[in-house]
């Protein structure tokens, strides 16, 4: 029975010893994490809206939130300020080919245009459906919405659901043009 | 319920731990020789994959979140699956001897399969609720089980072939699996299909 | 101390090629060279402060439950790992993922733990650790740098097949993962039976 006692009290130690150093190292790193991770989403914000004033607490409300939410898988919606005018920030999610893809789409609703779309994660085909990161499949989306967006040969089922989600998002928001 | 047999299907076929994954490949090469222990080592492998996930699961919702601690998700796992390996064993014995007799000597081996800790990681990750978590360690077991089997059935015959000395018994198993491996790339898509 | 234990992990221990442990996270990070470089340093760093620790305190750990100890220890440098990187590199703490929390599980780090470190003084098994690491890291850039060779054209992002090669996506998704390291394996096995054959 006594040694029992001892190898759990010496096991207890060990593990206080660990969990004591683990917190002094999660202290340190988790203001730099948060830091990362905020990075990551303000460097893709940057890029579909370019030269806006942007405020990151995600908004809940309003009439684009709103169409949003209603239409697609909204994860967050930013709203931001570009020569005078409003404009937003919508992280969506879509089901791609092998999961889920997080697309970012820049747009200013009261000019009914797209500034601009990024994608932030998927889980595509490496070399086929992950094109769907290029420039060139990417920039037909900037502009006014357009009533048919070319896919990509060899990834279809990729892009084509990048396009569904785009447009269902964007026909809620900005009434549909044919 | 739709979405729990998608869930189910993406974890043991879609996205297969040992073949998309590879998380348990160790004991999948090591013990997917003969059939008999193969089908043994995934009852194990299943077993204790749902009920760590489920100790798991409820410990990092009720105490290390709760608390603060995530950073101490790591090692408590591990012991946590340690521990229970251990415990199911001493259950067994005592109260399933004949199960004990069949399974019994995988189990200490499973505690450092990667494909354990690694189901219990991907709850946590990917946010899973209950439900949601026990399917897909429920899924993720029966995959791992599904690819035991197969290629235990296929090195069996493999007894047989005269293959080149350095190619025997590993490296041809991996190149096997490689097969295995591209014969499942066909389901990728299907549950985009079935929504 | 002996350099011996050093250079037996680059070649007649060679981890994963010779000791055939530590499959998991070489198959899975390995689809670019970079990825397997930090996979494998990461997995040294480990290595390297878990059989330093545990050697120093070998007479002080109870031999039955030295095994959780082991674990605790390990799970402990690996969750810092895991928290360095994703304070200091995130990239690439996105793309190793969960693949660096499963270093843990990693048999290659308690295999040496239990059979070396637990035993033998701190300088060797400092050496052993290191060399273990080394011979792993070098394992992991050239299958990764195979893979990303042929899968991409580059090694190490640095473009080295030109524009007209079609990359074979084959290489760069697991089952390519698979086939890579059943060649690589048959050809070093290869070379041991020669390199004996000779002997």
């Amino acid at each position: 029975m006594r040694e029992i006692i001892a190898l759990s009290l010496a096991l207890a130690f060990v593990c206080l010893l660990s969990a004591f150093s683990l917190s002094f190292v999660y202290q340190h790193s988790k203001p730099l994490i948060e830091r990362n991770r905020e990075g990551e989403l303000r460097e893709a914000v940057e890029k579909v809206l370019p030269g806006a004033k942007v405020e990151y607490a995600p908004l809940t409300s309003g009439r684009v939130f709103e169409a949003l939410n209603s239409s697609s898988n909204l994860i967050a919606l930013y709203k931001g300020e570009k020569d005078g005018r409003e404009v937003y920030a919508a992280l969506i999610s879509v089901k791609g080919y092998q999961g889920a893809i997080r697309m970012l789409i820049g747009f200013d609703p009261g000019a009914s245009e797209i500034l601009g779309v990024e994608i932030l994660e998927h889980a595509e085909t490496p070399g086929l459906g992950s094109r769907i990161e290029g420039e060139s499949f990417l920039s037909q989306f900037k502009g006014k919405l357009k009533p048919k967006y070319d896919t990509i040969t060899g990834a279809t089922i990729s892009s084509s659901a990048v396009i569904r989600g785009f447009v269902n998002a964007m026909r809620a928001v900005m009434g549909g043009e044919r | 319920m739709k979405y729990m047999f998608s869930v189910f299907f993406v974890a043991a076929v879609l996205n297969n731990f040992v073949l998309t994954n590879f998380l348990g490949i160790c004991p999948f090469l090591g013990v997917s020789r003969r059939k008999g222990p193969a089908l043994a080592m995934s009852g194990a492998v299943l077993f204790v994959m749902v009920i760590a996930s489920i100790f798991t699961w409820l410990i990092y919702h009720y105490l290390l979140q709760k608390y603060d601690l995530e950073f101490l998700m790591i090692p408590s796992f591990i012991l946590v699956i340690g521990s229970l390996v251990q415990l199911i064993e001493i259950f067994m014995r005592r109260f399933a001897p004949r199960m004990y007799d069949v399974f019994g000597i995988y189990l200490p081996l499973i505690t450092t399969n990667c494909a354990i800790l690694g189901v219990t990681l991907i709850n946590i990750n990917r946010a899973f609720n209950f439900h949601t978590a026990l399917v897909y360690s429920l899924g993720a077991g029966a995959g791992f089980g599904l690819a035991m089997i197969i290629m235990a059935g296929i090195r069996e015959h493999l007894e047989y072939v005269d293959l080149p000395r350095p190619l025997q018994d590993i490296p041809i198993a991996l190149l096997v699996a490689g097969l295995l491996s591209m014969a499942f790339q066909g389901f990728a898509g299907t549950v985009a299909l079935l929504k | 101390m002996r350099l011996q234990n050093f250079t037996k992990g680059l070649w007649t221990e060679l981890p994963v090629l010779r000791v055939l442990l530590g499959f998991c996270p070489t198959l899975a990070v390995t689809n670019r060279a970079e990825n397997g470089l930090v996979m494998g340093l990461a997995t040294t760093f480990v290595l390297f402060f878990s059989c330093t620790l545990i050697s120093i305190f070998k007479k002080l750990i109870p031999h039955r439950i030295r095994i959780p100890i082991f674990i605790v220890v390990i799970a402990s440098f690996v969750t810092i790992v895991d928290y360095l990187l994703a304070a200091y590199y995130w990239e690439m703490h996105k793309v190793l993922g969960i693949y660096i929390p499963l270093i843990v599980v990693n048999c290659l780090i308690l295999g040496r733990v239990e059979a070396f470190a637990s035993k033998n003084p701190v300088g060797d098994s400092m050496l052993d650790a290191l060399g273990m690491g080394v011979g792993f890291t070098l394992v992991l850039v050239v299958l990764g740098s195979i893979r990303e060779l042929f899968g991409f054209g580059t090694i190490f992002s640095h473009q080295v097949i030109g524009k007209p090669y079609e990359p074979m996506v084959l290489m760069i998704i697991p089952p390519g993962a698979l086939l890579s390291l059943g060649l690589l394996l048959g050809l070093m096995n290869l070379i041991r039976d020669r390199m004996e054959g000779r002997r």
